[in-house]
């Protein structure tokens, strides 16, 4: 674990900024300064001042306060997403590798065709036509994901089954149901980890791109990616209110995503020993 | 000629220099071949590869001194160095296949090792190799000057390997277990290869290898290498007749030998002192007699097994079939073990997994006490492994690297429900096969290769089965680990009354612990008999059996190519249906009734104009006839009305398809353009600043997200969507080149004295446009994505801002258009790469012959 830090200030400084994260998405609403929906006509688009740290929005709601409120239902998704994604897309992948042959190529098929549409695709029609709201977007961006994580459990599956030691699971008489259990799935972690980490980082984006275009978290509930839609009107008067919510998430993902490639470069060259 | 003294290499770690050679000190003589003998672990192939400055990056020479002709190596400017590679002194690598570089037919590799030293015209170069390749009795050297390397034998492969290294008329070629990878039969031809160009060319040879047989038979002198340091250096006479370290004398009688049966093989010992010893453990207690088996059922018999396999050579070529078992027939009585001994691929390792059924055979009988197992459905087969158990080939891959000693000891137990045994039983297992009991709380990775298969022969050993297949258990192991387990599983036959089913390629191993051996070749039994009557004449059958080549089966096909672009082809055809049927149903699976949608629920249509509505929109007629007409429509690119106004959709698509393509197609070349120099600047950087630098910004192009970028409107859009795209293909041909540049082709391209310049762009690069192209196309998904936001974001009159309207406005027939445009765009795109891909990897391109 300490393996992971050593050396790497890029990792640590990112490690910082997820716990960071964390925090106030479980204690956002405590810190927040001002309620995020609370009008104030008086105080519209203001830069930074004492009263407002990062400054006010069109509405004259504080932005920071938004800000901090904005990370839980970002956050809530791209996680429920991704464990949607990963535990249909690592069932799919493992039949889809040690099950009955035409289950398997089945599967394969389907995942084929549905790697055919993009994400963001999927997830416009989806939003769409359903009611919008926060599990709509979770299932419907996990659901969309399902055949990324089918595909990386299919490959390390296919790996792990050519081992000797799946067949000597095999030779003493073990169910496959135990082998799946003692033998697959503990050695397909690596590669399942790290793909769940980029997940992640994928789903807060998509669903960030979502709410840009008005599709996904709509106001009043404040979403990063929707704050810096609507920012883009207002840059002559505040120029601010774009930067902030688009740092925040850059910062975000970058952070996710360095980790998520340490864990990839920790967790591969022991898998090769 | 070469002198080497007091030679030290160490590798660089985390916790400093760790030192691996320690000093040593020997010298080869013009013509002479000298063989330099030493176990896993001995340092051997790195001082080798030290000697031509070939190391890893993380292993140094320390000290010492490499004299050729009395010029220090290790001192000498690198080019001058690097000339040398190849014309005077050159190498051959163990995996004949890997050390060919997989994109360049053969005859040009060897060409190139003539034409790197040698300012000759092409012509020339062609005409050398082809005679360098007759001079090794390869038969029809302009077809292998042609073949790619996948399409050739392993023996052919380290044929061109040598015909390489020999171009130049080289003093001194250094072959690094030159056989070790080869089929038995093989082996022998190429040490003769060896031999021969000894004394034509005049090379000295220093032949490096753990095997003393080999020793035996080609060396003029020995030095002997075990922990880094030189034991012993001696004649070949000397060595084997009167050798003077104690630890050649452990290894020379740890070999167990044709015609010589022994009781239990001497194993080597350290001291506490350090000395090496060889110990010969006493008999725990005198051997059973053998009981008569005259009358009694045989343990296990086969009847005429037989199994064929149907093998692609790649994914072009037809189905060529493969006779693994003909009419196999065996018994086995109690206790005395049979030995199965055979060359590798004539059939022994399906065997083994057809009499365990974990492969089935076509027809036959396997009969275990008696019962007929082959057919046997899986459910009732539960009971009969308990009687059957299996240790594997392979020390490191059949343990479960996440589960402990006792987990994996004691799994059969847990298995057929009798875990309660386990407390008792998996400690007395661990100290039956000699491992201490604080074992049982490890992981494989904890323990060595001969260890491990002790692991595995306590799992083997845990239901108390009456036959044990070992199948090839010690062939992956060192001549002093093997003598370990082989007397182990001597004494666990006695104690435990075990019979065995042992297999293996090396006879005398066979020899050693059977009573009766059967010879298998090419999936027939040739011989059966007691081992002593067998080998009373182990010249002939041996001999014979391994002289006899393996046959191949062998057809030409010239449609390959065509039939591989019609199978993607027809492929990309079915993904498109189901895409288009799917999206055909996107009306029914939404929720909300489009017509009241469309008509607007407020108002309060009147039936009579909500079923006015249906019949326009064709929502009236039954759902199948409904697909058929729109699938029929589609095919002739009438998509339907939009119902915002009632212009044709076509149209619309027709008008914004080009700006989308416009503008994906720009984005990935900016892309291309941007990622992939990055990408391969930073794997020859790798570590440096450059390096870290570039992959930082990389890591932050992916993470920022694409509208960010646009809100200064200077951005151009293809800019903004490229700039995402090249991230991700920076880091993807980064970690590509870098897994190229690992392989052990471009050790061998170093080795022949290639500049590094050469190395890099003329074969790493060439190689690496396979996976790069591969990345490019997975972009397209992320590139489809991108531009749903980068037209919303710019304005951008392109497909995807007609989708998003469209669903805002829930404009049916348009969404439906939009979406199958796009994924047919994204479908055939990837057809496109996908043939792409095939044009380039001659693996793909080429069948093998």
């Amino acid at each position: 674990m300490m393996a992971l830090f050593r050396g790497r200030p890029m990792v640590v400084l990112s490690a910082f900024v997820l716990l960071l994260v964390i925090v106030a998405a479980i204690f956002g609403p405590l810190l927040a300064p001002y309620d995020p929906f609370l009008i104030n006509h008086l105080a519209v688009n203001q830069a930074s001042s004492p009263g407002h740290l990062l400054g006010t929005d069109e509405f004259g709601r504080d932005i920071l306060s938004r800000l901090l409120y904005g990370i839980r239902p970002t956050v809530t998704v791209a996680i429920g997403a991704t464990v949607i994604a990963a535990v249909f897309g690592t069932i799919l992948g493992i039949i889809g590798a040690y099950g009955y042959r035409w289950a398997g190529t089945l599967i394969m098929r389907g995942i084929d065709v549905l790697l055919a549409f993009p994400p963001i695709l999927l997830a416009l029609l989806a939003v769409g036509f359903w009611p919008s709201g926060m599990f709509t977007l979770m299932v419907v961006i996990g659901v969309v994901y399902i055949p990324h994580f089918g595909r990386v459990a299919h490959s390390a599956t296919l790996q792990v089954i050519r081992q000797e030691y799946v067949q000597a699971e095999q030779s003493i008489g073990s169910r496959p149901l135990r082998v799946v259990f003692t033998a697959i799935l503990p050695n397909i972690l690596s590669p399942l980890v790290v793909q769940a980490t980029l997940t992640v980082a994928a789903a807060i984006l998509l669903e960030s791109g979502l709410s840009f275009l008005g599709l996904g978290i709509v106001p009043p509930e404040p979403s990063w990616g929707q704050m810096i839609g609507t920012a883009r009107g207002y840059l002559n008067l505040n120029p601010m209110y774009v930067v902030w919510p688009s740092l925040c998430l850059a910062l975000t993902v970058l952070a996710i995503n360095v980790i998520g490639d340490s864990l990839r470069d920790l967790l591969d060259p022991r898998l090769r020993q | 000629m070469l002198q080497v003294n007091n030679i030290q290499i160490a590798f660089q770690s985390s916790e400093g220099l760790k030192p691996t050679v320690h000093g040593v000190t020997f010298h080869i003589q013009k013509g002479e071949i000298l063989g330099l003998v030493g176990e896993s672990g001995s340092g051997k192939t790195l001082m080798s590869l030290g000697i031509l400055d070939l190391l890893p990056p993380n292993a140094r020479v320390t000290g010492g001194e490499v004299l050729l002709d009395g010029t220090d190596l290790l001192k000498m400017p690198k080019s001058a160095l690097r000339k040398l590679r190849g014309s005077r002194i050159s190498m051959i690598f163990q995996d004949p296949m890997a050390s060919l570089d997989p994109v360049f037919p053969c005859g040009e590799q060897i060409m190139e090792a003539i034409l790197l030293h040698e300012n000759i015209s092409r012509a020339a170069a062609h005409k050398r190799a082809v005679e360098l390749l007759e001079n090794e009795h390869v038969r029809d050297p302009e077809r292998v000057m042609r073949s790619y390397p996948h399409e050739l034998s392993g023996g052919q492969c380290q044929r061109v390997m040598i015909a390489m290294a020999v171009a130049c008329r080289p003093e001194l070629i250094i072959a690094d277990e030159p056989t070790t990878a080869l089929d038995v039969t093989v082996q022998r031809q190429v040490l003769e290869i060896l031999k021969r160009l000894n004394h034509e060319v005049g090379a000295a040879i220093l032949l490096i290898t753990h095997d003393l047989g080999v020793v035996h038979e080609v060396a003029d002198r020995v030095i002997v290498m075990y922990n880094g340091r030189l034991m012993e250096e001696a004649d070949k006479q000397e060595l084997f007749a009167r050798p003077k370290s104690d630890y050649t004398k452990a290894l020379l009688d740890a070999m167990p030998a044709l015609g010589q049966k022994r009781g239990r093989l001497p194993t080597i010992e350290r001291e506490a002192s350090g000395a090496v010893r060889s110990v010969v453990h006493a008999e725990p207690r005198a051997p059973r007699p053998k009981p008569s088996a005259e009358g009694e059922t045989p343990l296990l018999e086969i009847r005429n097994l037989t199994k064929t396999y149907w093998l692609k050579d790649s994914p072009v070529s037809p189905v060529r079939p493969m006779v693994a078992a003909a009419a196999v027939s065996l018994a086995i009585p109690r206790p005395p073990p049979l030995g199965l001994a055979g060359a590798s691929a004539c059939g022994k390792p399906p065997l083994a997994r057809m009499v365990m059924r974990l492969a089935d055979s076509d027809s036959g009988q396997i009969r275990l006490d008696g019962k007929d197992i082959a057919s046997l459905p899986e459910g009732q087969l539960f009971d009969v492994r308990r009687n059957l158990s299996m240790v594997f080939q392979n020390p490191y891959g059949s343990l479960n690297p996440r589960q402990t000693v006792a987990d994996i000891v004691g799994a059969p137990l847990i298995v057929h429900g009798r875990r309660a045994e386990c407390a008792t039983a998996v400690p007395r297992l661990i100290d039956a096969v000699g491992l201490p009991a604080a074992s049982a709380r490890k992981f494989p990775h904890e323990f060595s290769g001969g260890q491990r298969q002790r692991i595995a022969i306590a799992r083997a050993l845990a239901l108390n089965p009456s036959l044990v297949i070992c199948d090839e258990a010690v062939s992956a192991l060192d001549v002093s680990v093997q003598a370990q387990v082989l007397n182990l599983l001597k004494d666990l036959q006695d104690e435990f009354n075990l019979t065995y089913l042992f297999i293996s390629h090396d006879l005398s191993v066979v020899e050693h612990i059977s009573d009766t051996i059967a010879v298998m070749q090419s999936g027939r039994i040739v011989e059966t008999g007691p081992a002593d009557e067998i080998f009373a004449n182990p010249r002939e059958s041996y001999t014979r059996m391994l002289l006899d080549a393996v046959r191949r089966v062998v057809k030409q096909f010239v449609f390959g190519p065509v039939l591989f672009v019609g199978q993607k082809l027809f492929t990309a055809l079915v993904q498109l249906f189901v895409v288009a049927t799917l999206v055909f149903s996107i009306m029914y699976v939404m929720p909300g009734d489009p017509v009241l949608l469309l008509l607007g629920a407020e108002t309060n249509p009147t039936p009579a104009a909500i079923a006015a509505m249906r019949a326009k929109l064709g929502l009236d007629q039954p759902v199948l006839s409904q697909y058929f007409t729109w699938l029929g429509n589609a095919l002739q690119l009438d998509l339907g009305q939009s119902v915002l106004n009632s212009y044709p959709v076509i149209n619309s698509i027709a008008a914004n398809l080009p700006r989308t393509l416009e503008l994906g197609f720009a984005a990935i070349i900016i892309a291309s353009l941007i990622g992939v120099p990055l990408g391969i600047a930073a794997a020859l950087n790798r570590g440096k600043a450059l390096d870290t630098i570039l992959t930082s910004l990389a890591t932050v192009g992916i993470s920022v997200p694409v509208y960010i970028l646009g809100v200064r409107r200077l951005i151009l859009p293809a800019f903004t969507l490229g700039f995402g795209l090249a991230a991700s293909i920076a880091r993807m041909t980064r970690s590509s080149m870098l897994e190229i540049l690992n392989r052990e082709f471009i050790r061998a391209l170093r080795a022949k004295g290639a500049p590094e310049s050469r190395v890099i762009w003329h074969h790493a690069l060439r190689n690496a446009s396979i996976p790069i192209v591969t990345i490019i196309g997975l972009q397209l998904g992320n590139l489809m994505g991108g531009t749903v936001l980068v037209e919303a974001m710019f304005n951008w009159p392109g497909l995807s801002t007609l989708l998003v309207e469209a669903v805002a406005k829930r404009d049916y027939p348009m969404v439906q258009a939009t979406v199958l445009t796009i994924a047919a765009l994204f479908i055939f795109i990837n057809l496109g790469v996908e043939l792409l891909y095939s044009l380039l990897d001659p693996r793909i391109r080429r069948r093998r012959a």
